[in-house]
């Protein structure tokens, strides 16, 4: 079916998942580190509210089920595919996947989303330990959009990941262009505060920009603020254009290896 | 032919250092290139179940060219045609038809057992549980994969890594394998596990083998032609018998003379055949056969120096190469 190689792809994921699964004190660091800051970002919304009880059209409860949530996809979604892709392209590993009966993107795709599954086995019970003892809970209206939303901000985050490594084809370090792009994607996307907080005129320019995809659209639906269709065909749309935008530049990358060299 | 390569080139474009700050200036806003020939109108042709030696000295274009022939590097001008598929072109399909081995990288998941290492490859390459089960029984007899099937590829030796790397390129049954340095670092066992792998794989399965090698052992003991390649151009293509004769010297004669007398016999053998190749090392005197000098005249040549002991020699293979490659060094430079 569109010729995607789909037995390839899963023994992908899967092995890239066992992967994860083996580094078992990183998984514990991870863990421990991740309720750190979910407990600080708890404590720290709290003196925010400490003396008003809505700020932004917002209560309490509502910022900080957004902030978690967001933090929370934030901690199993990016993977890490813009460090791991550039590194190999640095490295010359890059022709190790050029002898691999599969495109470039998809077998990274694959491989990204292994980890990520694989971070949300411990992720999430971490999360629902979090919310039991702060005696929060999550109300989404409807699960399956909620679901495909997250589907549609991994699609999304992988994307940009991927684009960004292949910067590592002209620049040695792409430490600069990673760190902005996380700034732009934590920022812009709703991912450190709830979009509520900007100003009226950033967010209607927003609006028209993919950013809130990222982060705000999933947690919209999440928490049940979000119940119409609409928003996830837009994030949709965008995750379309995308794909488009990182399977081009894919093969103009590949075509540039295979024409200049690694 | 499994193989076709037709005047096959491949130019570098590398940046010219500026030498003076004006041209350090200009270089930040526009740097200058120059284009470098790696592999020059290269032709060979390798018919299916041929094992096959690509050598030549650092940087000749060796890897270059298997990266041409792997689909990795396009080239600049020229056409290479693999069991039907333009490499480049047809790269997804076409890398099902081939396997590959570099010496310095790994095609295997560092920190998994190479059991998932190896099922991953099959899913990938969609071989079929009987076809995976029989290679891996191939494996199992002859490169005792069985010691360190479950163990995460980290721990592995270097030796017991690259058979795994090897038995990983013919898992899903190749029509051509591509070998670069297998044998780079392996102690002497190792690489003689390596070579009866190989050679069972090439000579059971039919498999066609490109091997690369500066280890002349692996090409002496694995490959029955020689392509040999220095400064892009492709200097040889022959039997391993025809590059004998035809960069070495032959076959000698070696007589075991009195130690004071090597030197006078020398002198008598090139003055009764002054185009005749004599050599000495230490009280031998070693004597090229040549038709123009029958046996039994260079026995009486010989006589008056106390001949104690007489043997063919042949010259060693890696003399030969080391010689064929300073000969074409002294050529570059004349």
């Amino acid at each position: 079916m569109l010729g995607i190689p789909f037995k390839g792809c899963a023994a992908l994921a899967w092995g890239s998942a066992r992967l994860v699964a083996t580094d078992r004190k990183g998984r514990w660091l991870v863990t421990i580190g991740y309720l750190i800051a979910m407990w600080l970002l708890y404590y720290l919304w709290a003196a925010l509210y400490a003396d008003t009880p809505t700020r932004a059209g917002m209560t309490f409860n509502s910022a900080v089920l957004h902030v978690l949530v967001a933090q929370t996809l934030l901690a199993f979604l990016p993977v890490g595919t813009d460090w791991r892709l550039a590194r190999e392209i640095r490295s010359g590993e890059i022709a190790t996947q050029l002898i691999l009966p599969m495109s470039l993107p998809l077998r990274q795709f694959a491989i990204s989303l292994g980890r990520a599954l694989a971070k949300a086995t411990y992720i999430l019970p971490a999360f629902a330990l979090f919310l039991w003892y702060f005696d929060l809970s999550l109300t989404p209206k409807t699960i399956p959009l909620a679901l495909a939303s997250i589907a549609l901000s991994f699609v999304l985050l992988f994307c940009i990941d991927f684009v960004v490594a292949l910067a590592g084809f002209i620049a040695t370090d792409l430490w600069g262009i990673t760190a902005s792009k996380d700034a732009l994607v934590m920022f812009l996307g709703g991912a450190l505060i709830p979009m509520a907080f900007f100003p009226a005129g950033m967010r209607e320019v927003l609006a028209y920009l993919p950013f809130g995809h990222f982060f705000n659209t999933p947690v919209g639906y999440i928490n049940g603020e979000i119940v119409s269709v609409q928003p996830l065909l837009i994030q949709a749309a965008w995750a379309l254009g995308f794909v488009l935008a990182a399977a081009w530049a894919g093969r103009v990358v590949l075509r540039k290896l295979i024409v200049f060299g690694a | 032919m499994l193989i076709q390569v037709e005047n096959l080139s491949r130019v570098y474009r590398t940046p010219i250092a500026p030498k003076n700050w004006g041209e350090r200036l200009k270089h930040l806003l526009r740097a200058n290139y120059e284009d470098k020939l790696s592999v020059s109108a290269v032709n060979f042709n390798i018919a299916a179940g041929e094992c096959v030696g690509l050598v030549g000295p650092n940087g000749a274009g060796k890897s270059t060219t298997i990266k041409m022939l792997t689909g990795i590097l396009e080239p600049s001008s020229g056409r290479v045609l693999v069991a039907g598929y333009h490499p480049q072109r047809d790269r997804v399909k076409y890398v099902k038809k081939i396997g590959v081995v570099f010496g310095q990288r790994s095609q295997l998941w560092w920190d998994l057992p190479v059991k998932d290492s190896f099922e991953i490859l099959q899913a990938l390459f969609d071989v079929p549980q009987a076809a995976f089960k029989a290679r891996l029984d191939l494996f199992r007899r002859e490169a005792n994969l069985d010691e360190f099937y479950q163990r995460p590829v980290r721990t592995l030796s270097l030796g017991q890594r690259m058979l795994c790397e090897i038995a990983a390129a013919f898992l899903h049954s190749p029509d051509v394998v591509f070998l670069d340095e297998p044998t780079i670092g392996l102690d002497l066992d190792m690489k003689a596990r390596m070579r009866g792998l190989i050679r069972k794989l090439n000579q059971e399965s039919g498999t066609t083998v490109l091997i690369t090698s500066h280890d002349v052992g692996d090409i002496e003991r694995l490959t029955q032609r020689l392509l040999l390649i220095d400064k892009g151009t492709l200097r040889f293509d022959g039997s391993l018998a025809d590059f004998r004769s035809h960069a070495g010297d032959g076959r000698w004669w070696a007589a075991r003379l009195q130690p004071d007398l090597v030197a006078a016999a020398e002198i008598q053998l090139r003055a009764h055949h002054s185009a005749l190749p004599v050599r000495q090392r230490g009280e031998w005197l070693e004597i090229a056969r040549h038709d123009t000098l029958p046996f039994a005249e260079l026995m009486q040549l010989l006589a008056p120096y106390s001949v104690s002991e007489l043997k063919p020699v042949e010259q060693e293979f890696e003399e030969l190469l080391h010689g064929f490659y300073l000969a074409n060094q002294a050529e570059a430079v004349c």
